[in-house]
């Protein structure tokens, strides 16, 4: 393999580029997913997806570097968490009774946030040590904040406009969007933060294997098994289980779904909270591969997973992942071997989205008629 | 009668957000500065802020300058071009201000110094090193070295002592800093003997640079010159020692930042940059700074960033009290001619170009700090 590599260093260049095509698309994969499951049960766009990847990203950055600090807290955190406290009580009580209640759970879930998040003061303190345990923690930790994001995003901001014309949750949306990345550069702070090292010696010995000029580093396969074991993951749950089943039902026809006995609002919040999960994850591994993490880092990475959707099919689960994939292949190849390629490695997302819309709206794998918004 | 209670009362809550206007009062002498405290540059911002404020302190404790308080009125322009021009107009209009200090990077310079210009007020960069910063006007100063300098020194350097022959070039096509100083350094290379085997850009803001980097390795230099600022150098040092490249990084000033050795941690390691000065200099001048500096700001090390905020802030005080009085014209004519002012940082000497000429210090990262290497005077 090595003469292989070294007799031709130009297909050494071409598989290094493949790799780190790979990579990027890995990581656009598991946005590209969240947008195409929200669009298949909901018909509704998710601009706000990219930004919960970003907040992964920042809550591993909190996860690993920054401390809570009890003392500082003051009467007004004590008693928003009692007041919490006493609305989840209040819920349970009231599904005791066998009564509505999910508004409740939410309203207690934002009081201990606004406690939490916002009256306690929160220091630098001395980063984690590197471990393979840190590693399954911090990513504990994002998917477990970006679900119960994505839980909260569907329950305020969309479940309301359930019945109104499509157009109103697009731009309230966008609006989501924009409210995580300039209220992200209020609380966290606009500056780029640098993500501490997770792994062990991933830094001081980058390359899991050489092959003469051909180098595979170790951050990039890592990137792809985590991604690929999440799609498994999540093909698993899809097309093994009821609650996947329950899934495909709503997406398929939304009205008799719901005529079948399939609660669609909880479906709905099933899928929510998966799709966050993956953007959470998509958020920590991007962060290890470029520690850089800044609130409007979502903004981008989202845009181009929305088009990897859309090429794919939109709603289609196997499509996201190919188009994403597609995706940062075709980017990495025009960086790489166009003239001035890297110029326009960001607009090549966007041709390809024109080319499909003009092309084969309905993307690779798609098969529904295009709907008017 | 119930919608104009409701639209008083939106009026009433509107006007406690109207910010307090800062003011020089008469017997004060009121300085703006426009930095980056924010954004993407933020030490940038941060580190010269520190060293004016170090400055204004020290020279309000000696009286001040013509009889009169210095008041240092800092407007943040987040890292943007376009905020940079906002910030001025507002020092300007608003603060009215009688002499401007900004910005450290060339592009927001650019951006703000045809208002200064036509403002009739003037402006002094402290760390701006591209050379059309200046050529705006003759009310535009700077108290650093300019790129054709810079870049030729790094060339210079990469050449003659550390023998290499083959380069290749990284820089961010967005940033005025980076072009100029990838044209300065690629001529040198040219008309030296040496040879530029690749040229490759990426954007300010992008977070993946392996494809270019590929494309860089399979060229195969000696040495790859990276002119960018810190955030983007992190993450291309680090990238490029995933991918396997071996060689060192070269770059200029815009490396100098804590948040290198943050981002970049150990893929920095072995990498060459110019810079303004290192705190190890063995002169009187750095160690006095260095010492009050840690001890304002309890223990941090300053940068070349805080070490020109400082110099020019007191060459500005200096300035003033050469020129007798606030107006613009006589300050700008006390700034054009000043000779030897014993900065910190080295003397300062304005030329007609409004240029300072200025020793550059090459620095090696070792572990996290970076080690004085060689100084390199001009010619």
């Amino acid at each position: 393999m090595i003469h292989l590599f070294t007799q031709f260093p130009h297909l050494a260049e071409f598989v290094q580029q493949l790799i780190n095509g790979l990579s990027l698309g890995a990581i656009y994969a598991l946005i590209a997913v969240g947008y195409t499951m929200v669009y298949g049960v909901l018909r509704l766009i998710n601009f706000a997806h990219g930004d919960i990847y970003m907040i992964g990203a920042m809550t591993g950055i909190y996860a690993m570097t920054q401390r809570p600090d009890w003392s500082g807290a003051g009467l007004s955190m004590v008693i928003l968490l009692a007041l919490s406290g006493l609305v989840l009580l209040g819920a349970a009580s009231q599904r005791w009774r066998g009564r509505k209640c999910e508004y409740l759970v939410v309203i207690a879930l934002l009081l201990a946030e606004v406690a939490v998040l916002g009256l306690v003061p929160w220091r630098h303190g001395e980063p984690c040590p590197p471990s393979w345990l840190t590693f399954v923690m911090v990513l504990g930790g994002a998917m477990l904040a970006s679900g119960l994001l994505g839980y909260q995003i569907e329950f305020i901001a969309y479940r309301p406009l359930r019945n109104q014309p499509r157009i109103n949750a697009l731009i309230t949306a966008i609006g989501v969007s924009m409210f995580l990345e300039f209220g992200g550069q209020r609380y966290f702070g606009a500056t780029p933060q640098a993500f501490p090292q997770l792994i062990p010696g991933l830094e001081q010995h980058p390359d899991l294997f050489k092959f003469g000029p051909l180098v595979i580093p170790k951050v990039d396969t890592l990137i792809l098994c985590v991604a690929l074991l999440m799609m498994f993951a999540l093909r698993h749950i899809v097309m093994k289980t009821r609650v996947g089943m329950a899934l495909r039902a709503v997406s398929h026809r939304f009205d008799t779904a719901a005529l079948m006995g399939v609660d669609v609002n909880r479906i709905v919040s099933f899928t929510f909270v998966l799709g966050s999960i993956l953007a959470g994850t998509g958020g920590i591994l991007v962060a290890m591969r470029s520690p850089k993490v800044d609130p409007i880092m979502g903004l981008l990475p989202g845009l181009k997973a929305f088009v990897a959707a859309v090429l794919g099919g939109i709603g289609s689960i196997p499509g996201a992942v190919a188009g994403a994939f597609l995706l940062g292949i075709t980017e990495v190849m025009v960086a790489g071997y166009f003239p001035h390629g890297s110029q326009y490695r960001d607009g090549v997302a966007f041709v390809i989205l024109i080319g499909v819309l003009l092309v084969k709206p309905s993307g690779l794998f798609g098969s529904n008629a295009s709907e008017k918004v | 009668m119930k919608y104009f209670a409701h639209a008083l009362a939106v009026l009433g809550f509107m006007s406690v957000m109207l910010p307090a206007q800062a003011h020089a009062a008469d017997d004060e002498i009121g300085i703006g500065e426009f930095a980056s405290m924010t954004g993407a540059t933020a030490t940038f911002g941060i580190s010269s802020d520190e060293g004016a404020r170090l400055a204004v302190e020290e020279i309000n404790a000696k009286g001040g300058v013509l009889g009169r308080q210095i008041r240092l009125i800092v407007e943040d322009d987040q890292s943007k071009p376009e905020e940079a021009v906002t910030a001025v107009q507002k020092l300007i209009n608003q603060n009215k201000v009688c002499a401007i200090l900004g910005e450290i990077a060339s592009s927001r310079s650019l951006a703000a110094a045809p208002v200064c210009q036509r403002c009739k007020v003037p402006m002094l960069s402290p760390a701006s090193t591209n050379p059309k910063v200046t050529k705006v006007g003759d009310y535009i100063f700077r108290a650093c070295f300019i790129d054709p300098f810079q870049g030729g020194a790094m060339a210079g350097f990469a050449m003659n002592q550390l023998k290499l022959g083959k380069f290749a070039v990284f820089y961010d096509v967005k940033n005025d800093y980076s072009v100029g100083l990838r044209e300065f350094f690629s001529e040198y290379v040219k008309t030296h003997g040496g040879q530029i085997i690749a040229d490759e850009s990426y954007s300010e803001g992008d977070q993946d640079f392996k494809a270019q980097l590929t494309k860089i390795k399979a060229a195969g230099p000696e040495a790859i010159y990276v002119p960018g600022y810190y955030t983007e150098v992190g993450l291309i040092c680090r990238q490029a020692k995933e991918l396997g490249i071996g060689v060192p990084m070269l770059g200029g000033d815009g490396w100098d930042s804590e948040q290198t050795f943050k981002i970049g941690r150990e893929a920095v390691n072995g990498c060459y940059f110019t810079n303004h000065y290192s705190p190890d200099e063995d002169r009187a001048e750095v160690k006095d700074f260095v010492e009050h500096y840690k001890k304002k700001y309890t223990g941090k090390t300053p940068d070349a960033m805080a070490i020109l905020g400082y110099d020019a802030m007191h060459l500005m005080a200096d300035a003033i009290s050469r020129a007798g009085s606030t107006k613009g014209k006589a300050i700008r004519d006390a700034l054009a001619a000043t000779r030897n002012f014993p900065g910190a940082s080295g003397s300062i000497t304005i030329d007609a170009d409004r240029n300072a000429r200025k020793p550059i210090i090459v620095l090696k990262i070792e572990g996290d700090k970076a080690k004085f290497v060689a100084t390199i005077k001009p010619n």
